[in-house]
């Protein structure tokens, strides 16, 4: 194994922080695709290797969906809209409190609610997961970042769920669910770029 | 024949409506067809039989034969209302595709795979809130955010139904199973207070989109929420407890929110979550009469919600895009449009002839429980008779005529249809009323 379980850990908490709290978007795609490997890595010891693999090739599929929409929206729009201003609410230091906030909650549900037969690393994993997903969706602007914090929410969602179910075609479906997701918000963002005057 | 069909054909023919997108009368026959031709099949099918797919059933016995009839009956009018007043250009391809992932939805005997496929639906339907450049993109964005979490708590519940199958005795898990269960469906069905989502999307949404939505892709949900109710009896009477008390809670706010709103489309939501409550409150007696009456009136809510959508769709278009204001003198314009939509409106809000005559059974029903309760249910109605009522004075008002000529003929005429259809079951209910006490007296909740 080329990392321990721990170490993968640690980086999936690192990945999750940084699309929470940095905004950059070339950042953020890289570490949602590190997440996805991380996660495939990590679940390689529960699942069969074509299923881990299958992991990695969503996360990639997802990468290459976003990643156009991304760069289109690079630049900084000529004429922002009123709720496109940034708030105390979207600021860099409240993000980071929030998202130390998010860590203790995740680590708080831990202890409340230990699962049965999943380890304490990786169901401390995937608690951080889907609290700062949905802390990223709360807190997003646009589609994009919205988009972002859902696909966190979901891979932590599926870290937990994949130890218990392991039918190949619950994970097919829950790659589908992904990869629409993924589809969804570029189309998405395209229409908030266009109605932020950004010429495609 | 097969009932795989039933999944199969929308998929098929999703593509080539894609292809005549741009020409909506080719692409709008061509999916009310197919719709046709489905619920066709799903009457025809004889039912109780199951079919086998990777291991996994897909039943089609008299209840889904009915529930998949609804739906694709349904999807005619919309199909067809799409044609000269357009929703979008990706209305008829995707809602071929989202059909079909309901149908298997419906059918597949999986509640975990069943609230997959739900979801999957759920996501394509974003595409479709969207619709075009005009409506607000964080508008679908949030209607996304609630709608995966509420997927991942029905599918987490799975986990929880097998650790309660395991052991029984742990009062943990069976909390942690309702309590998944009561986030997931109540989000799911915009329960008051997770409602927050939809009178958003069904203002942004096109008034075909919001239809189906809160018509009858809510509609599903609440069969698979039944159908869970039915096969796992350990949810026991807490579970109608709940169902009882977020029902009344949703009734009334719903009623209250409507009363305090003028924008058309945050109208509809408001009356169709409201309405939502009533239906939760009847299955939530777990009597025969209750269930058959929410069952009814799940059938006359969603005719209702089409009503006001078609009419306020009319009038939408034909001024130029107005969407937060009613319109003034409208009635002398539009009349059907209007009266579609006042009509829709009155029997949201359960007035005689109309809506009152499904609402009936539950009220009865809920006599036996808590006679305030009924009370409740009636003030809930009274605040979106107010909100419709009140729409009244800038309709009948004196202003200037539409810029756009008259009403399409075809939305008048099923405008006029789903008017006389609404007005039939006010009167006739009981041709309605007893094929569903029949059926639904094959549940194993049903007490009395």
């Amino acid at each position: 194994m080329l990392f321990s379980g721990e170490q993968l850990v640690w980086g999936l908490l690192f990945t999750a922080g940084l699309i929470a709290v940095v905004e950059e978007w070339r950042i953020s795609l890289l570490a949602l695709l590190t997440q996805y490997a991380l996660v495939s890595f990590l679940l390689s010891g529960f699942l069969s290797p074509p299923l881990a693999l299958a992991k990695i090739a969503t996360g990639g599929v997802i990468f290459f969906i976003l990643c156009p929409t991304a760069w289109r929206g690079r630049r900084k729009p000529p004429a922002k809209i009123a709720s496109q201003e940034p708030t105390f609410a979207t600021s860099f230091p409240f993000r980071l409190v929030g998202s130390a906030l998010m860590g203790l909650i995740a680590y708080g549900l831990l202890h409340q609610y230990p699962w049965e037969g999943v380890p304490t690393p990786l169901a401390f994993a995937s608690n951080f997961l889907m609290a700062m997903g949905l802390w990223t969706a709360i807190l997003g602007r646009g589609p994009f970042r919205m988009g972002l914090g859902l696909l966190t929410f979901q891979i932590g969602f599926e870290l937990l769920f994949t130890t218990w179910e392991r039918s190949l075609l619950v994970a097919g479906l829950l790659g589908l669910v992904n990869i629409l997701l993924a589809l969804a918000i570029p189309y998405l963002e395209a229409v908030e770029l266009a109605r932020r005057g950004v010429e495609r | 024949m097969t009932p795989l069909w039933i999944i199969v054909v929308p998929w098929i023919m999703a593509p080539w409506a894609y292809l005549f997108r741009r020409r909506s009368a080719i692409a709008a026959l061509l999916s009310a067809g197919t719709s046709l031709a489905v619920a066709v099949i799903c009457f025809l099918l004889p039912p109780d039989q199951t079919v086998w797919i990777l291991g996994r059933g897909l039943l089609f016995d008299p209840w889904r034969r009915w529930l998949l009839l609804f739906l694709f009956a349904g999807a005619v009018l919309l199909f067809l209302y799409s044609w000269h007043l357009s929703q979008g250009w990706s209305f008829f391809p995707f809602l071929l595709v989202t059909l079909g992932l309901l149908a298997g939805s419906a059918m597949v005997d999986n509640f975990l795979l069943a609230v997959l496929l739900l979801e999957l639906a759920g996501i394509t339907l974003a595409f479709l809130i969207q619709g075009g450049p005009r409506a607000d993109p964080r508008v679908a964005m949030g209607y996304l955010v609630p709608l995966i979490i509420a997927g991942s708590c029905l599918i987490f519940s799975t986990h929880l139904f097998d650790l309660v199958a395991l052991y029984p005795e742990d009062l943990v898990s069976v909390r942690l199973a309702m309590t998944a269960l009561t986030l997931g469906f109540g989000i799911l069905l915009a329960v008051v207070p997770f409602h927050l989502f939809l009178p958003a999307v069904a203002q942004e949404a096109p008034p075909m989109v919001a239809t189906f939505l809160l018509g009858f892709y809510q509609v599903v949900a609440l069969s698979l929420m039944v159908g869970l109710l039915d096969r796992q009896p350990w949810l026991g009477r807490e579970a109608f407890d709940v169902l009882l008390v977020s029902g009344l809670i949703t009734a009334l706010g719903g009623g209250v929110f409507a009363f305090l709103e003028r924008a058309p489309g945050r109208l509809l939501a408001y009356g169709a979550i409201s309405n939502l409550g009533l239906i939760l409150v009847g299955l939530g007696t777990a009597s025969g009469v209750g269930v058959a009456g929410a069952m009814a009136h799940l059938i006359n809510r969603s005719l209702a919600i089409a009503l006001v959508a078609m009419g306020w769709g009319v009038i939408s278009e034909r001024y130029g895009g107005e969407r937060y204001a009613m319109p003034m003198g409208v009635a002398r314009a539009l009349p059907w449009a209007t009266l579609g939509y006042i009509l829709g409106g009155l029997t949201l809000a359960g007035f005689p002839l109309t809506g009152f005559a499904t609402r009936w059974p539950i009220y009865l029903a809920l006599l036996s429980h808590n006679p305030l309760y009924t009370f409740g249910l009636i003030l809930g109605g009274l605040g979106i008779a107010w909100g419709y009522l009140r729409s009244l004075t800038p309709i009948l008002g004196r202003g200037e005529r539409s810029a756009g000529g008259k009403e399409p003929l075809l939305a008048a005429l099923m405008i006029v249809t789903l008017v006389g259809t609404s007005l039939l079951l006010g009167i006739y209910l009981d041709y309605l009323l007893e094929p569903l006490r029949n059926m639904v007296e094959g549940f194993s909740f049903i007490v009395g």
